[in-house]
């Protein structure tokens, strides 16, 4: 994945994530579930995967149960909860209302996990070229920032003014960032010499970025685009309708069945082709 | 006041653009028009941004004040929601004008997902934070006079915040927007968003004052 | 062909009676070094700065400053981005972007470059001054060292034809700072690119530089070649002690002016060997002093500050005595000043124990431990400095021990001189009565006559009993101001001994005095000892034959 051009990551991923919070049919939901864990597995490393994915099960049940007990729509009552009625539709409308948010977030983490901090500065470098700077300069900040933060705040536990209460110790935190406030301006204004210096007020600035594109990009971009198309264009003809009682669409079962397999497969299009590209980097290790 | 129209002018068309195109689309996959058109509204910003001239001095003082709002949330992470990320980019507004604000409060969104996990969301947090921001620079004039004001500002934002993020979160787990599932929300959020409201007050109050001070002296080292 | 030349040019800033710089003369050709030298507040910055028009300070000016043959008011500011670049002292701050790619791309971007030219500069730049290596790395992770390099690189990917550094090795440590001026040096030569370089200790820069120009208040003492300089630099009372140490001894003593003043190491010792008499081998051993109980013990401590990585500190154990001046050398990120903060309970160790006048560190409450008991002063000063004006963060004290701060009380701390801040440093420790102090580089920076102020501070708290724990690249401080010195490597402090054992029995760890009089006189380490020694040997014959 790592490999195509920054646009066609975002591309890629956007066709992935969006048809899934539409899409109310849980055979597609689940397909991209798939799709999403598939991704992550490959792009993540390993440590602490196992209770990554039990935070998203956690996430998922807690989300399943909150529409039934706020939602009381639908013509099929289970119980009743201070004389409201849950309902079976509210129940089943919560549980894939659930997967299609835990599938967008899965796919949103990988999304981050591949994004880094380059690719997402060039793609705002070819927005702007300017706001692309302040960016990068932004996220040279921060590290630098922290770093004497600590500093600041190691010395400040020593420097005897402030006591061990909890009271004493929000007063330094305080002081302390008030202090990194003072000496962020401070730094700032050498750099702002430093880029000065280099031509930064000149016109007509450019954004380099070392990522170059590729017949594979724009094959990613069209089959993540037609996938995408796909899910919109059949979502009339599979979305399932859950109030007020489920039902399935006007079109009829066989057009449902064959609507669902449809954007299905032309989901998994792109998914397939990232990962051939994927195996074959791999083999191409293996080799050396 | 002229110029800061002008500046202003970008910006609010965006979130206009945001309005209309949530109206025409009121219909039908809400969750998906409104997102495209809140990040329409930020692309359209940094069109308008790349075509003004720019200064080293007012382009570091943004990025500081973006990476101080995100620092601030490690400094303060011991204290849950207690953070100063709106009171900055208020500050921002206010001394680095409308669209320093916005930007700030936008830039704060997308590099903090940076650290925190990017998310369907994203645009929507950058369109919020941006709109504090842009908002502190139109008023800037009357939240410098009035500490008062600035703090019910503060305040008020802190409410503002809470209750977009969540219609976004109604609106993304219902597919339309439903009062109910909204009213629920608020209340669950309810210790956040006055911890929103009172943290952003307890930072006004305590760097607001100095604020000024130290971005003056900024621009005495640099005239220097 | 000259590549700068400024004509009498004179400058005044805007809301100041006297005038920074008066009638400054003086040029530089093609690939040539020159060395601007001065004491703290010359007029050094000023005259760097407005060498570059982007950066030229606001205020009256009269003479001409020109680039290339051309006015610099009228050189396009394309071509003085690209040709002119600028170099400052601290390296963090002048890093622009977060990546090593993006910041040797920066420049290019700037002048609106297309894609594959910047790629080539990029490309060019990474391997010429060997950051191939370290392209994708973050620039928060460099090392100050690498930063400043990068700094460099990426002024350099654009093609200069005019570099202009303004103290650039104040901030890194003796080893990165040589490599640093070395690589300087090669520019010139390899790629006759001109440097202008202003710097506080010269014993490396000295032997390399074309020119040297001094300046005092404002007006320029002397221009010319080192070696013709010499006598002058000598004379001015705040760069002599700055100076390397052959070139001291040979201006203390005026018979030796008819010889090539010595430059390099090589060239010091032959006049050593050459010209002094060997009567009196060593001085006299310092006198034993006694000290108190133990102030500090650390016994077998280990820290790490990421379980996944090896040991920082692993087993060190050290004990200083009360009243006791102790010096912790080590090269940098070898964790000595992370041993420092362990002690200053900063830090926690995970095995070990550290003592603090006989009772373990975690006994006590911070109440207890930073009000009257310990006080440390951080490396970076300037992370000491919670308040916005010297005034406040002195309590308006009316004393004026150490350093009479009181008629800058209104000024801001960051902006004193790199000296005067750490004096303030200091002050602000002695404002909870300690018993003990650490310091953290407090020579950082700072050029030979500042580091003689500190010695001086430092000998009179010790003076008041307070035990001193130091820590510290510069073996000069050290030798002046330590009972007892250790080298902190691997992990442990090893070699423990007075200055003059561990100094003299080292190669690389030693002082420009011992390496000056090794193998010719035993037992100095510091300058005051090699002149007391000169002295007391006195010139060989010849040179009071050919002078009666």
């Amino acid at each position: 994945m790592r490999s195509f051009h920054p646009a066609a990551i975002l591309v890629f991923f956007a066709a992935m994530t969006i048809p899934s919070m539409i899409a109310n049919n849980p055979v597609y939901t689940a397909v991209s579930l798939i799709g999403a864990v598939m991704m992550l597995l490959l792009n993540r490393s390993r440590s602490g995967i196992a209770r990554e994915l039990a935070g998203y099960f956690v996430i998922f049940a807690a989300m399943s149960l909150l529409n039934p007990i706020f939602v009381h729509r639908g013509s099929t009552p289970l119980l009743f909860i201070n004389g409201k009625a849950v309902t079976l539709e509210a129940t089943l409308y919560g549980i894939c209302s659930a997967m299609r948010l835990v599938t967008a977030v899965i796919w949103c983490r990988s999304f981050s996990i591949i994004m880094t901090s380059d690719r997402i500065f060039c793609l705002t470098g070819k927005l702007s070229p300017k706001i692309s700077a302040v960016l990068t300069m932004t996220v040279r900040f921060i590290p630098d920032m922290i770093a004497q933060g600590r500093k600041i705040s190691s010395y400040s536990r020593t420097s005897g003014k402030f006591g061990d209460s909890a009271y004493d110790r929000l007063r330094r935190a305080l002081s302390v960032f008030s202090a990194l406030v003072t000496w962020s301006i401070e730094s700032a204004v050498m750099t702002a010499d430093s880029m000065k210096a280099r031509g930064f007020e000149l016109r007509g600035r450019t954004a380099y970025s070392r990522f170059v594109w590729s017949a594979e990009d724009f094959v990613l971009i069209a089959l993540s685009g037609a996938s995408c198309a796909a899910a919109v264009l059949l979502s009339g003809r599979f979305n399932l309708q859950f109030y007020p009682s489920l039902n399935r669409p006007a079109s009829g079962t066989a057009a449902l069945i064959a609507a669902s397999a449809a954007a299905a497969a032309a989901f998994l299009f792109p998914i397939i082709f990232t990962l051939i590209i994927e195996s074959r980097r791999g083999r191409r290790n293996e080799n050396n | 006041m002229k110029a800061t129209l002008k500046r202003a002018a970008a910006p609010t068309a965006a979130v206009l653009l945001v309005l209309a195109g949530a109206y025409m689309f009121r219909e039908s996959h809400y969750t998906i028009i409104s997102l495209l058109v809140a990040a329409a509204a930020c692309v359209g910003f940094a069109f308008a941004f790349e075509r003004r001239e720019l200064t080293s001095r007012y382009a570091v003082l943004v990025a500081v004040m973006t990476a101080l709002s995100i620092v601030g949330r490690f400094i303060f992470a011991p204290l849950p929601a207690f953070k100063p990320i709106t009171a900055i980019v208020i500050l921002s507004g206010m001394y680095l004008t409308a669209e320093g604000g916005f930007l700030t409060g936008a830039l704060t969104a997308l590099i903090s997902n940076m650290y925190f996990g990017h998310g369907v969301w994203t645009p929507f947090q950058m369109l919020a934070w941006g709109m504090i921001g842009l908002m502190a620079g139109v008023f800037a004039n009357q939240l410098k006079k009035s500490r008062l004001l600035l703090l019910a500002f503060g305040a008020l934002t802190g409410v503002f915040y809470s209750w977009v993020m969540d219609i976004w979160t109604v609106l993304w787990y219902n597919e339309g927007f439903d009062l109910g599932l909204y009213k629920a929300a608020l209340i669950t959020a309810i210790p956040f968003t006055v911890t929103y409201a009172v943290s952003n007050v307890i930072f006004l109050l305590l760097i607001g004052g100095s604020f000024g001070r130290k971005l003056g002296r900024a621009v005495t080292l640099i005239e220097r | 062909m000259k590549i700068i030349e400024a004509d009498n040019f004179s400058f005044r800033y805007k809301n100041s009676s006297d005038e920074t710089l008066r009638s400054v003369s003086f040029e530089a050709s093609e690939g040539e070094l020159v060395l601007v030298c001065g004491a703290t507040a010359c007029g050094k910055t000023t005259l760097l700065k407005s060498l570059k028009p982007e950066l030229a300070p606001y205020g009256e000016k009269s003479g001409s400053i020109s680039f290339c043959g051309e006015l610099l008011e009228n050189v396009p500011e394309s071509v003085s981005a690209a040709q002119i670049g600028y170099v400052m002292q601290r390296p963090e701050n002048q890093t622009v972007t977060d990546s090593v790619r993006g910041e040797l791309a920066f420049g290019g971007e700037s002048l609106g470059l297309p894609q594959n030219t910047i790629c080539r500069q990029v490309a060019e730049a990474a391997a010429y001054f060997g950051l191939e290596q370290l392209l994708d790395q973050k620039t928060a992770l460099l090392s100050g060292g690498q930063r400043q390099l990068l700094n460099l690189a990426s002024v350099m990917a654009v093609g200069p034809r005019l570099i202009i550094l303004d103290e650039p090795t104040a901030q890194l440590d003796p080893i990165a700072a040589g490599s640093f001026i070395r690589t300087l040096y090669r520019i010139t030569r390899e790629l006759a690119v001109t440097v202008i370089i202003a710097e506080h200790r010269f014993d490396e820069l000295l032997p390399l530089a074309d020119k040297v120009l001094l300046l005092e208040k404002g007006r320029t003492s002397v221009f010319d070649t080192p070696e013709n300089a010499a006598e002058i630099l000598a004379s001015c009372a705040d760069i002599s002690p700055s100076l390397p140490m052959g070139l001291r001894i040979w201006s203390a003593f005026d018979e030796l002016a008819e010889k090539r003043p010595p430059l390099t190491l090589g060239e010091s010792r032959n006049m050593l060997e050459g010209s002094f008499g060997r009567s009196a081998a060593a001085l006299e051993p310092k006198q034993e002093k006694s000290f108190g109980e133990t102030a500090i013990r650390l016994k077998n401590v280990y820290f790490t500050y990421d379980r996944a990585k090896p040991d920082v500190v692993c087993g060190a154990s050290i004990e200083v005595k009360s009243g006791e001046a102790f010096t912790l050398l080590g090269s940098n990120g070898s964790g000595k000043s992370t041993l420092l903060s362990l002690t200053a309970g900063i830090e926690k160790p995970y095995r070990g124990k550290i003592e603090i006048e006989g009772r373990p560190i975690k006994k006590y409450s911070d109440t207890e431990l930073y009000n009257g008991l310990l006080a440390y002063l951080p490396q970076d000063v300037q992370s000491s400095f919670l308040r916005d004006s010297v005034g406040e963060e002195l309590g308006f004290a009316e004393d004026s021990e150490i350093y009479d701060f009181k008629p800058l009380y209104d000024m801001h701390p960051y902006d004193l001189s790199g000296g005067q801040q750490q004096l303030l440093g200091i002050k602000k420790l002695l404002m909870t009565n300690p018993r003990i102090i650490l310091l953290d580089e407090p020579t950082k920076g700072l050029d030979g006559s500042w580091r003689n102020v500190i010695a001086d501070v430092i000998k009179s708290l010790l003076s008041r009993k307070i035990t001193v724990f130091t820590v510290t690249h510069d073996t000069e401080l050290a030798a002046m101001i330590s009972d007892r010195c250790g080298i902190f490597f691997d992990g442990v402090i090893s070699a423990c001994g007075s200055p003059e054992e561990l100094f003299c029995g080292s190669m690389f760890y030693t002082t420009g005095a011992v390496k000056a009089s090794r193998g010719i006189y035993s037992g100095i380490c510091t300058a005051e000892q090699l002149l007391e020694i000169c002295y007391r040997n006195g010139l060989k014959e010849e040179f009071h034959e050919s002078n009666a």
